[in-house]
């Protein structure tokens, strides 16, 4: 791949990088695309996660953390900027090549109904990418897809049922035996829990763990509850209108978050010892439109600590601390 | 109420047991489908006419469709001729019997037809949407702007009198009927969640057309083409009627009742019998349809 026009340069403990990432839709307009708006779902996003660790993405819901990933996997076409796996860039790669980086690149859906298919049996479900993929005989699969009903704490009987026969933490595992069939190296998790009851949720992620350590696997993992990220992320980040506005190591995002928004969102879990030492924050207003999101700092509109400088300026995403980032022009203050 | 140590409490997945019981058996599907009335029924319907029109004729092998007897001519039902005879002094029995092979597989050619070139389109249509998909379907559209049957009498027209020619005009009726009902049910699938596994995993358009999309839009594909069966057998008898479909002196329920039509006052049983068919045909095809439309509707509660 010497010569691939989409190689660039990261760090040895980097799996994958995204720079500058835009992921901006349509909307409106007639067929001839005049008066056209764009949702910008996700803005300028930029940040690394490393061999095996997990990156946890919390935000309210519609602030783009579905879109950033399914950009990521490129099933949805960035505006512009770069989605960086193994030193390649993934919005740049030829059908073939991407082919072939599937692979490594899996992904673990919200919905357990609607993402197994209905049609097929949970043999030929598991199978698919092995199928897809090509590079096993008839035997070899059969092995790989029985030993994935094994790990993932299903039996082999269950093989030739459909989907819609099994429960719903049921089906995840088998929405994870599918995305581990291929031993990926990255694997995204897009709210894969949050569709689960609560007892199977604690299964399901545990599972996520075991896995992890056992294939050595770097997750991606995207929800809205605090609990569950905390639980299973090395670091977080979190979103807003199509932005990441702080990030850092769990436990220094959890202890002491910089960002107003952060500090909100955090005082809102019910029943959180450390908040409770805090006044609950309660955000006014809603969420501004991604389509026409406010000057300079998004947040502004809800912050209580608003200043004129945050309708002037953006503020970056910068490291207020040693790897804690946050995008507020007072997280040093705060 | 919840932080992360409880989530650390929770039983590991080894723990998980599987209640066997609670899963419903997996093998009850044609069982099931086979207490449904009306299903059942045009099932029945259809059998016996697939024996009558294509058992029976082996059984009339000597029989001559277009001997004439001009001694017999208009002779009511009876022993000799169970139907009656014709103008010409026909048995009508052996010719209504014959008339439906050509009646049942000029529709089933036509629905066949008319599925697949319209499946076809509707699939391209709905999942590559853009550009491709919006010029087809406004192709569609305009197919669809046209009443049916005026298109088909103007196709035939054209393309001259005959059963091939009459089969090509009607299918044509059916390619935009088809695409717009795969093109709808297409776009639904393709933003469903397993589609984006599909392509996750490293799966081509047209392997997930073929492999995810085609299989769970099938159910109305099924029902459409059961539904349309019978307006094909009654379109195809239509154009026979009016002299534009199969030639006389050929039997094909259509032209035996446009013959039939000048003497109806006469002679009632020409008419009658040939009628009595292409109905009990069409409510039968009716009848299986309405049975697979809610034995194939996923959305149903099972039991």
């Amino acid at each position: 791949m010497g010569n691939s026009v989409s190689e660039v340069q990261t760090a040895d403990d980097v799996l994958l990088e995204l720079r500058n990432l835009r992921t901006w839709y349509p909307t409106g307009g007639g067929v001839l695309g005049g008066g056209r708006e764009w949702v910008k779902a996700v803005d300028d996003v930029s940040f690394t996660i490393k061999r095996g660790e997990t990156l946890g993405l919390v935000g309210e819901s519609g602030c783009g953390k579905t879109t950033l990933g399914r950009s990521i996997l490129r099933l949805e076409q960035p505006q512009s900027g770069q989605v960086i796996f193994e030193g390649e860039d993934v919005l740049k790669m030829p059908a073939g090549r991407l082919k072939q980086v599937r692979r490594n690149m899996q992904a673990i859906f919200q919905d357990p109904h609607g993402s197994l298919d209905p049609r097929m049996k949970v043999r030929d479900l598991i199978a698919e990418g092995l199928v897809v993929q090509g590079e096993m005989r008839r035997d070899e699969r059969d092995a790989r897809v029985a030993e994935l009903i094994d790990v993932v704490g299903l039996r082999r009987e269950h093989l030739d049922r459909y989907s819609h026969e099994f429960s719903g933490g049921q089906r995840q595992r088998i929405g994870i035996a599918r995305a581990l069939a291929l031993r990926p190296k990255f694997v995204l998790a897009d709210e894969p829990v949050s569709a689960l009851d609560l007892s199977v949720q604690s299964q399901v992620l545990n599972l996520l763990k075991d896995l992890q350590s056992e294939f050595g696997l770097t997750y991606l993992f995207i929800a809205h509850d605090l609990s569950v990220v905390e639980y299973i992320s090395d670091r977080v980040g979190v979103m807003y209108l199509g932005r990441i506005v702080e990030l850092a190591s769990a436990e220094a995002l959890y202890d002491d978050p910089r960002m107003p928004y952060t500090q909100a969102l955090l005082s809102a879990i019910p029943g959180n010892e450390r908040a409770s030492g805090r006044a609950r924050i309660i955000l006014q207003g809603d969420v501004p439109s991604p389509i026409n999101p406010p000057s300079g700092c998004p947040f502004r509109t809800r912050c209580w600590l608003a200043q004129d400088v945050c309708s002037e300026l953006v503020p970056p995403l910068r490291e207020v601390k040693p790897d804690h980032f946050a995008a507020c022009h007072f997280a040093d203050a705060i | 109420m919840r932080t992360a140590a409880d989530l650390v409490a929770a039983p590991k997945p080894v723990d998980v047991i599987i209640d066997d019981a609670a899963l419903p058996p997996a093998h009850g599907a044609l069982w099931r489908a086979l207490r449904h009335r009306s299903l059942v029924a045009g099932l029945f319907i259809c059998l016996v006419l697939a024996v009558l029109v294509f058992a029976l004729p082996m059984l009339m092998s000597s029989v001559d469709l277009n001997a004439q007897d001009p001694m017999a001519t208009f002779a009511p039902p009876s022993a000799e001729h169970l139907m009656g005879t014709d103008a010409f002094g026909r048995d009508l029995l052996s010719r209504v019997v014959y008339g439906g092979r050509t009646t049942i597989l000029a529709s089933i050619c036509i629905v066949f037809l008319g599925g697949v070139f319209g499946t076809t389109l509707g699939l391209i249509a709905g999942y590559f949407g853009g550009i491709t998909g919006f010029v087809i379907m406004r192709l569609i559209d305009l197919l669809l702007a046209f009443p049916g049957i005026l298109l088909a009498l103007a196709v035939s027209a054209v393309l001259g009198p005959g059963l091939v020619n009459g089969v090509i005009a009607i299918a044509i009726i059916l390619v935009p009927v088809y695409a717009r009902l795969v093109a709808g049910a297409t776009t639904e699938v393709r933003h469903l969640p397993y589609v984006d596994a599909a392509v996750t995993l490293g799966s081509g358009s047209w392997r997930i057309i073929l492999r995810h999309v085609l299989p769970n839009v099938s159910p109305g594909i099924i029902v459409l083409t059961t539904t349309w069966l019978g307006v094909a057998a009654l379109w195809i008898a239509a154009l026979g009627f009016i002299g534009l479909g199969v030639q006389p002196p050929t039997p094909e329920w259509g032209v035996i009742l446009n013959d039939g039509q000048n003497y109806i006052t006469l002679a009632w049983w020409i008419t009658v019998f040939p009628g009595i068919f292409l109905a009990m045909f069409v409510i039968g095809v009716n009848l299986i349809g309405d049975g697979l439309r809610d034995e194939l509707d996923p959305t149903l509660v099972r039991h």
